[in-house]
């Protein structure tokens, strides 16, 4: 084909991107190397040809004359070797020999591979098998385990050599073999697969797995990573039993609650009801005293001759007015204790002052002044009875205080305003009674939380105010000491 | 019967709050007692009575008053003279209200008739003890 074919070969051998080199077996001296072997090993062509066999490869000259026999009689065309280039680093290769011989010399050629990236590579993956805390399993397409790592075989209590010996269904407990078959031949179609099941150990007890499996084309094998779950499993199952009792206990206590707020709701109306008679007494007293007085006035004037027409107009034109005021506080608390039976848009400054109103007889018997400062326009939507209620329990607890600390000149400040900065509506009411203990500021909201005696309180009025104004009308309540003994109850809608 | 003529010689200090009911039973009384001193409060009928403490015979007071409650002005009075008659005129029939160590507890509606008796009683009472 060629003229001068001795050129031609030179020329491949010497440009061929292969790393190839010719030494001579009887003195393992380099007789030709290429340029990639030079690129390669790091030498010139001349320093390169200096070179002996041992001083390339990392080995006994024993051993490598043994190498070069088998190459020479044809039975060794491949082998791997270890080989030292000119900085002193250590590279693994592999070599393809051949022999031939010229003028009756014998000379071998050979192609180098550098396979140090390779087998580092390699290196690293068995590390990670080994170390890793999954088991993991090579089966080939019969199922049968051509690799396993030392986790699995803590996992499953055999050793490699018995898991070797063995398959797939020889581990598996819920699939059968031909099951397990399909299986295989499911994860070689679709390239993987994720599944639980159950592998049965050395000592027959079983555990949960699950196992993340890669069909290798290029091998035609199976890629299995084995996890244990079976404290997982456990685990689960635990929380799903706890999961369990927890709504059965949500439930159960829900309707205790539920019940709770029914006896509160009760409790709340039937304190609420003694309050309204309570309230109306105190109303009531005086105007009945008055008629009394004036009823046994008449009769008196007549006995002391002073009864004129004049006289008697004038007593029963004050009788007539104390009764109206008797009608009017009928009026006035008629509806009071009623529960609304809709929302509805209501005046704020309306509700409290008949919360206000309600309380007046007795403030005034007490000595306790109300003062107010109301926003008369300021209107929300929500149960206007619930609302006053709410506000009444708050006057009433202001009251008691005051009361039971016997302060003098006792003072309720109640203020309606809407604060624009913030777009709601503020409702304070203060007091003089000498503020809250810092220990139980937090409680004064809590259901059956009260500091009275038990013949006086009940610790619900609070907590239904904060019931009625933070879940039927969406606002917030809260309790705070201000300076020089002043207490606030403020409210914001 | 009720000796008229007793109560003729007698003067009265009457505390009560309520402006209405002061001014009717002060009339009621002005027409039968010798004097009747009046007070809208408690600490009122404190200083009228250390001021005409010689003259007053009976105290009458309601309980529930502004600035210096019914008891306490009782227990003050008392501080100046142990033994001095004072009747209670009260809405309420409780222990806050009333007190054992006054001559009679009145329990309103005032039964004019009522306080009249318990004006001679305790005058007797008094006259007896000392």
């Amino acid at each position: 084909m060629f003229k001068d074919s001795q050129d031609i070969y030179k020329s491949i051998f010497t440009h061929s991107q292969s790393v190839m080199w010719v030494y001579d077996p009887q003195t393992l001296g380099i007789v030709e190397v290429n340029d990639s072997a030079c690129c390669f090993y790091g030498y010139t062509r001349e320093e390169f040809c200096q070179k002996n066999l041992t001083d390339i490869i990392v080995n006994t000259e024993g051993q490598i004359r043994e190498n070069i026999r088998d190459i020479l009689d044809g039975k060794l065309r491949y082998l791997t070797h270890r080989h030292r280039i000119s900085t002193g680093e250590v590279r693994d290769v592999e070599v393809y020999t051949g022999s031939f011989m010229i003028d009756n010399n014998d000379y071998v050629c050979c192609t180098i591979h550098d396979i140090t990236d390779k087998l580092r590579v390699e290196q690293q993956n068995k590390t990670i098998l080994r170390t890793c805390f999954d088991g993991f399993l090579m089966v080939n397409i019969e199922g049968r385990p051509i690799f396993v790592n030392e986790s699995y075989c803590n996992m499953t209590g055999y050793s490699r050599e018995e898991l070797l010996q063995m398959t797939i269904s020889d581990l598996e407990v819920i699939e059968s073999p031909q099951e397990t078959q399909r299986h295989i031949r499911r994860i070689i179609e679709t390239g993987k697969d994720i599944f639980a099941t159950r592998h049965k150990r050395k000592d027959g007890s079983i555990i949960d797995v699950e196992s993340s499996a890669n069909f290798i084309k290029s091998d035609n094998v199976i890629f299995s990573f084995i996890r244990d779950i079976t404290e997982r499993k456990r685990m689960e199952e635990e929380i799903m039993t706890m999961n369990l009792n927890l709504k059965e206990r949500i439930k159960e206590e829900v309707g205790k609650n539920r019940l709770i707020d029914q006896v509160m709701y009760e409790q709340s109306r039937h304190i609420a009801m003694g309050e309204l008679l309570m309230n109306i007494s105190h109303h009531w007293r005086q105007p009945l005293c008055a008629i009394g007085l004036i009823l046994q006035d008449i009769k008196d004037a007549f006995l002391h001759d002073e009864l004129s027409y004049k006289y008697l107009d004038n007593d029963v034109a004050i009788a007539m007015s104390e009764l109206k005021a008797l009608s009017d506080t009928v009026d006035n608390f008629r509806d009071f204790y009623n529960s609304d039976r809709e929302r509805r848009q209501f005046n704020i400054a309306g509700e409290i002052n008949r919360a206000v109103a309600l309380l007046s007889g007795y403030m005034r018997n007490r000595g306790i002044v109300i003062y107010k400062t109301l926003d008369e326009t300021l209107t929300i939507h929500g149960l206007p009875n619930e609302f006053a209620r709410a506000i009444l329990n708050i006057l009433t607890n202001a009251k008691d205080i005051l009361e039971r600390r016997n302060i003098v000149n006792g003072v309720i400040n109640i203020t309606l305003q809407k604060d624009d900065s913030i777009g709601k509506i503020i409702i304070s009411a203060m007091d003089n009674g000498g503020g809250i203990s810092d220990d139980i500021i937090d409680k004064v909201f809590d259901p059956y939380f009260t500091t009275k005696d038990k013949t006086r309180g009940t610790g619900i009025g609070l907590y239904m105010s904060k019931v009625i104004i933070e879940r039927y009308h969406n606002g917030h309540i809260l309790a705070r000491n201000i300076n020089n003994g002043w207490c606030e109850f403020r409210i914001e809608i | 019967m009720i000796d008229e003529s007793i109560l003729k010689t007698l003067t009265v200090l009457y505390v009560e709050d309520d402006e209405f009911i002061r001014k009717m039973l002060a009339r009621f009384l002005k027409r039968r007692v010798a004097a009747v001193y009046d007070a809208s409060n408690g600490k009122e009928g404190l200083e009228t009575y250390i001021k005409h403490q010689d003259e007053i015979d009976v105290v009458i007071t309601d309980i529930e008053m502004p600035v210096m409650d019914g008891k306490e002005m009782i227990e003050r009075i008392f501080e100046v003279n142990k033994s001095q008659p004072i009747i209670i005129t009260t809405a309420y029939r409780d222990e806050e209200h009333t007190s054992d160590k006054v001559c009679r507890n009145v329990i309103k509606p005032i039964d004019e008739e009522q306080l009249l008796e318990s004006i001679m009683y305790c005058i007797g009472k008094h006259r007896v003890e000392v």
